[in-house]
């Protein structure tokens, strides 16, 4: 067997891995959920027919619509609440479980339908959202912790196999826009050179902040080290596909390998990710950004890990609630 | 044909195509993370203040490391450059777009890629009689009609396009949009004026000795409230 077709065959190996699908599921839950936010926050404020219909039906923008509002008569607000409502519908269905492949199929092009209506008002959330769901169409994400498994075998969760291959690509999805946004990131301010400044000018422009930060000036130094800690960790991030595969091939020899393996790699990154999220989410207001990243992090575990770690969750829930419960404190 | 045999040299061939088709998900995404030629060769972006910006630090960046060279030079080289790489995007690369479009999979990640160093600010005025007062300033705490919706993020991703100079007509768009709405909501205002007050974001060193950055108003338009539906 010639290299070409050894390294094929390993590929078509790897992507017939079939697993538990709780990671799956648990993704599903987390970006549903972030949908729903995304969804209710502009209804909340009664601005979806503003941002999304055209301006003769009292829209700010002259937008054409996608070619799914065209194909369904324009953009005008009959057929932008068809859309919005099938969108609410669908999210509840995703977030619950129900209608297996369909229910991501049908959000992603209502949902996508909707947001790509008006580029001034989308971004990259919008683009994280759709990604999700395309993949959610590929992956088997109600086989358990849904309504479909308890339909099927009267049961919430279930052991079955799914694929797991779109967990793989979920997990390339969320690694491609780190490192992706990490090389665009070429800006003289997130370069030694720009005295790694980025971070400062982010804070000091009032579109993006949650607060007043006018004495970030005096805190310099630590806006700093975290511009150059965030955009490092952006473009490194892609060698965690060698993580990855040396954790596959793990069996195999190799000293960067074994070295590899002796930590998994994948913890810190993802404690550094979510540090960086949540920072984020307190210091900048950019919608549900941080919430749809996160929705990828359960994909970076495997199953036995996601299960693992929600079952020490649970138990630590549980003795905190004992402790908490009056007359139980021991 | 028998077709169990059909069925099972299709089972056997299928681990093949799936693995083919994946292989093609993940190479389309990664060119569909290429910069788009719309935002590469786009002579108003380089014209804009943030692109002269970025090209002066740029040229006073490669000077520091030794390297002699004129931003006009620098700017000449690029644009070559960026012309010669959206040729190319767009021979090769344009069929993804469909791609892209129909199943949502675009991968455009420029998030905060340049954060501004020029920024701007979004004022609405009214005039009673006696001149136009404020009634929205974006951040500010004292002029705060309609907050939730002005301050939304969506609205936000407008403010944040309209407060550049590439985007003429979303300021107006925005203007138009929000006459009435000031007629509503003031109804003894007789004139509305919507403006973007660009301003500098002073250094770190200037921001600690206490300069305030000097904003000058960039993009103006009066509304004749008695005038709006």
């Amino acid at each position: 067997m010639s290299w070409l077709e050894r390294r094929w065959l390993f590929w078509v190996t790897l992507f017939a891995q079939r697993e538990r699908g709780s990671a799956l599921a648990l993704s599903r839950i987390a970006v549903a959920t972030a949908l729903c936010y995304s969804l209710l926050s502009p209804l909340s404020v009664g601005i979806v027919d503003d941002l999304f219909v055209h301006q003769d039906y009292g829209g700010i923008r002259q937008i054409a619509g996608t070619w799914l509002m065209q194909l369904l008569g324009g953009p005008t607000p009959a057929v932008l609440w068809t859309l919005y409502g099938a969108s609410l519908a669908l999210t509840l269905a995703l977030l619950v479980g129900f209608g297996g492949r369909w229910v991501p199929l049908l959000l992603l092009q209502t949902y996508g339908g909707i947001v790509a209506a008006n580029p001034y008002a989308s971004g990259g959330y919008d683009d994280l959202f759709t990604n999700a769901l395309w993949l959610m169409v590929l992956a088997d994400t109600t086989r358990t912790w849904s309504v479909d498994c308890k339909r099927r075998t009267g049961q919430w969760s279930s052991d079955e196999q799914v694929m797991a291959w779109p967990r793989y690509l979920l997990v390339f999805q969320l690694l491609l826009m780190y490192t992706s946004t990490g090389l665009r990131k070429n800006s003289v301010v997130w370069l030694p050179t720009g005295g790694y400044s980025a971070l400062y000018y982010a804070l000091m422009d009032p579109n993006w902040t949650r607060y007043d930060f006018d004495g970030v000036a005096w805190i310099y130094p630590i806006t700093q080290v975290l511009s150059a800690l965030t955009v490092h960790w952006e473009q490194l991030t892609v060698l965690l596909l060698a993580v990855f595969y040396f954790r596959y091939t793990r069996e195999r020899p190799g000293r960067l390998r074994r070295w590899m393996n002796r930590f998994d790699l994948r913890k810190p990154w993802a404690m550094i990710g979510i540090g960086l999220h949540v920072s984020i989410l307190v210091l900048l207001d950019v919608g549900p950004f941080s919430w749809i990243s996160l929705a990828y992090y359960p994909c970076l575990f495997a199953p036995d890990e996601v299960e693992s770690a929600l079952r020490r969750a649970r138990g630590a829930g549980q003795r905190l609630w004992q402790r908490a419960r009056p007359g139980t404190a021991s | 044909l028998n077709p169990s045999v059909v069925r099972e040299r299709l089972r056997r061939a299928w681990p093949h195509v799936r693995t083919a088709l994946i292989a093609a998900h993940v190479l389309a995404v990664v060119a569909l993370t290429l910069p788009h030629p719309s935002l590469v060769a786009d002579r108003s972006r380089w014209q804009s203040g943030r692109g002269r910006m970025e090209l002066a630090s740029w040229t006073r960046t490669l000077n520091r490391l030794g390297i002699d060279i004129s931003e006009a030079e620098l700017e000449s080289k690029a644009w070559a450059w960026a012309t010669a790489y959206a040729a190319w995007h767009r021979r090769y690369l344009a069929p993804l777009d469909a791609y892209g479009r129909y199943l949502h999979v675009r991968q455009q990640w420029s998030m905060f890629t340049h954060p501004k160093q020029r920024v701007g600010r979004v004022w609405i005025e009214i005039d009673r009689g006696s001149g136009f007062e404020p009634v929205f300033v974006s951040k500010s705490s004292e002029h705060t009609w309609n907050r939730d919706i002005l301050t939304h993020n969506r609205i936000r991703k407008l403010f944040n396009r309209v407060t550049s100079h590439r985007y003429k007509e979303g300021f107006d768009e925005f203007a138009e949009w929000v006459a009435p709405q000031l007629a509503r909501d003031f109804p003894s205002a007789t004139r509305a004026r919507v403006q973007i007050e660009n301003y500098v974001t002073p250094t770190p060193e200037e921001s600690r000795a206490g300069a305030r950055p000097a904003g000058t108003f960039t993009r103006t338009r009066v509304l004749d409230l008695r005038a709006t539906p």
